[in-house]
């Protein structure tokens, strides 16, 4: 217990109360067409829009850079249907979400057209190729379980196990109550559950399904 | 036991904090030895955490902005976008006339410094490599003239996959790049009445909160580096056939230039994406005798796979040992040892 310490990034500035309230009126600004606030939205929340495309897509997938630049394309594109009724951050990052799960998913479908046990696009980024890591395995298990649960339940928990967000966090940023992110959460969790269950070696080492 | 009615979420974002006091930390440690839930959750929190690592870097970020406001400008658009459809046309039409006037004097000087630039170029560097193809899109306006014939190699094995997310309407990038295309050819360096300007209604971003459509020009680009810039924002979009025809210009208009040397590369891996895998190991082969070295080892690779998927077997394992002995610690070089071991006949 408390191991995160040391490995938690800085507190991101769209968090921090005292920047909530500012950008907020960034973000009304933004939406009215200011190509100043716009910039400098799009430079508060990029990086927490990047984080979550990189947990989406996995660190070392070549269209990272792509889907993090539509992303961004994406929000621009959305702010003038942007209702101040939920944080701007939680917003951009939700735009995030949904861009990298469908480039996630079309990249596997294109993928699936070849031989993927030859093709290079199916290599990992790095020179040295190895074996998935037992962290590896459990954050592929997690993106894998994106693709299988609803959008509302796979947002929850992308922005509690990616982002680290807390409950009230999350529902601040989904515009819902504290018990409906509860209720997404548990339910996503089941089905991770449910697959990780079906991986022995995972779910001893995890102690699911005991 | 281990069904625990209650999670201490508070207690989980308070460690990450590093909040805890004593008897909390105690408290949370107590349930997690029973929660296999709250155990989990925690794990995969610290797993991304460990994974995702550093906040982005701030260069980056900033090339990431700004390359989504260059791709969305103007504001105008935008505002228009919001008025109804009758009225955002016609101030669509004519902020279009008006925009086409400033834009032309010279907007894509402005665009880029040299520094950003080679930054660019080196992140174009690293998306090329492990590229896959994204869905061509059907623009609604100004889409780029059709190809008359394909200008295709005799006898050559045309492997042409059929795409989910292709319009079997769109004729074939090679089509696009073919010398017998009817594409109005550029005069470098004038701009007069037939000079063309690009417009593009850009889709919605996916299952956005109602997006609304946004009009997105772009002047017809005066340098190498602008129409690199312009051509690979086109392929990002997931617009091939208007990538290609801005690859073909840069090749055309600056054949000297790296960046149109580079096009060749990238241009080729665009046909290996789309199933032309004959242009591609073409392309690759036109690119390679530049003597380039940007992307070398990515052409090399590139051209080992479209002869894979040509069948051309001897060419594929020449190319993969070709690979080898220029890259012997390449990205692809597990992938060329597994064809090679193969023995192909």
């Amino acid at each position: 217990v408390g191991f995160f310490r040391t490995q938690k990034h800085p507190r991101p500035e769209v968090k921090t109360a005292s920047h909530g309230a500012a950008l907020a009126e960034i973000a009304r600004l933004a939406t009215e067409g200011d190509t100043s606030a716009t910039a400098r939205l799009l430079k508060v929340v990029a990086p927490e829009m990047a984080r979550v495309v990189r947990g989406v897509m996995g660190p070392y997938s070549s269209d990272v850079d792509d889907a993090v630049q539509q992303s961004l394309v994406g929000l621009i594109q959305a702010l003038p249907a942007f209702r101040g009724e939920c944080a701007p951050a939680g917003y951009a990052c939700r735009i995030a979400f949904r861009t990298a799960l469908a480039m996630r998913r079309r990249s596997r479908e294109a993928r699936a057209r070849y031989d993927d046990s030859t093709d290079a696009d199916s290599l990992p980024a790095s020179s040295s190729p190895s074996d998935l890591s037992d962290a590896r395995r459990r954050t592929a298990l997690v993106r894998s379980v994106l693709d299988q649960i609803p959008a509302e339940q796979a947002e929850a928990l992308a922005m509690r196990t990616m982002l680290g967000w807390s409950i009230e966090e999350i529902a601040k940023a989904s515009s819902v109550p504290i018990n409906t992110v509860r209720s997404r959460l548990r339910l996503a969790k089941e089905a991770l559950r449910r697959n990780i269950e079906a991986d022995p070696s995972l779910a001893d080492e995890l102690g699911v399904g005991e | 036991m281990k069904v625990i009615d209650f999670h201490p979420d508070e207690l989980l974002d308070r460690e990450i904090d590093g909040t805890l006091s004593p008897d909390e930390r105690r408290r949370l440690s107590e349930h997690l030895s029973r929660c296999t839930q709250c155990k989990l959750e925690r794990q995969l929190r610290s797993d991304f955490e460990a994974e995702l690592g550093a906040r982005e870097n701030a260069r980056d970020i900033q090339s990431f902005v700004s390359g989504a406001l260059r791709a969305t400008r103007d504001p105008e658009v935008r505002r228009s976008s919001r008025a109804p459809a009758a009225i955002a046309w016609r101030r669509r039409f004519v902020f279009l006339l008006a925009a086409t006037m400033v834009l032309a004097t010279g907007l894509a000087a402005a665009e880029m410094d040299v520094v950003g630039r080679a930054w660019h170029a080196a992140r174009e560097r690293v998306a090329f490599v492990f590229r896959t193809p994204a869905p061509p899109s059907i623009e609604p306006a100004a889409a780029p003239p059709r190809a008359v014939a394909p200008n295709r190699a005799e006898g050559a094995t045309q492997i042409t996959p059929e795409p989910a997310n292709v319009a079997p309407a769109l004729p074939t990038l090679a089509e696009h790049l073919g010398e017998t295309t009817d594409r109005p050819a550029r005069g470098a360096g004038t701009r007069g009445a037939g000079e063309k300007t690009h417009v593009t209604v850009a889709a919605p971003a996916p299952e956005m909160p109602a997006p609304l459509p946004v009009v997105a020009i772009t002047p017809a680009p005066e340098s190498a580096a602008a129409l690199f810039d312009a051509a690979s924002a086109a392929r990002r979009r997931g617009n091939t056939v208007e990538a290609a025809g801005l690859y073909r210009d840069l090749e055309t208009r600056f054949p000297a230039s790296a960046e149109a040397r580079l096009s060749i590369a990238v241009v080729a891996r665009m046909q290996l994406d789309l199933g032309e895998a004959s242009e591609a190991a073409a392309g690759f082969g036109s690119y390679l005798a530049t003597g380039d070295r940007a992307l070398r080892e990515e052409a090399m690779a590139g051209r080992a796979l479209a002869f894979q998927r040509l069948g051309r077997a001897a060419d594929e394992m020449e190319g993969w040992r070709e690979l080898l002995r220029a890259y012997p610690a390449s990205a692809y070089a597990k992938v060329a040892r597994a064809r090679l071991e193969q023995d192909l006949p």
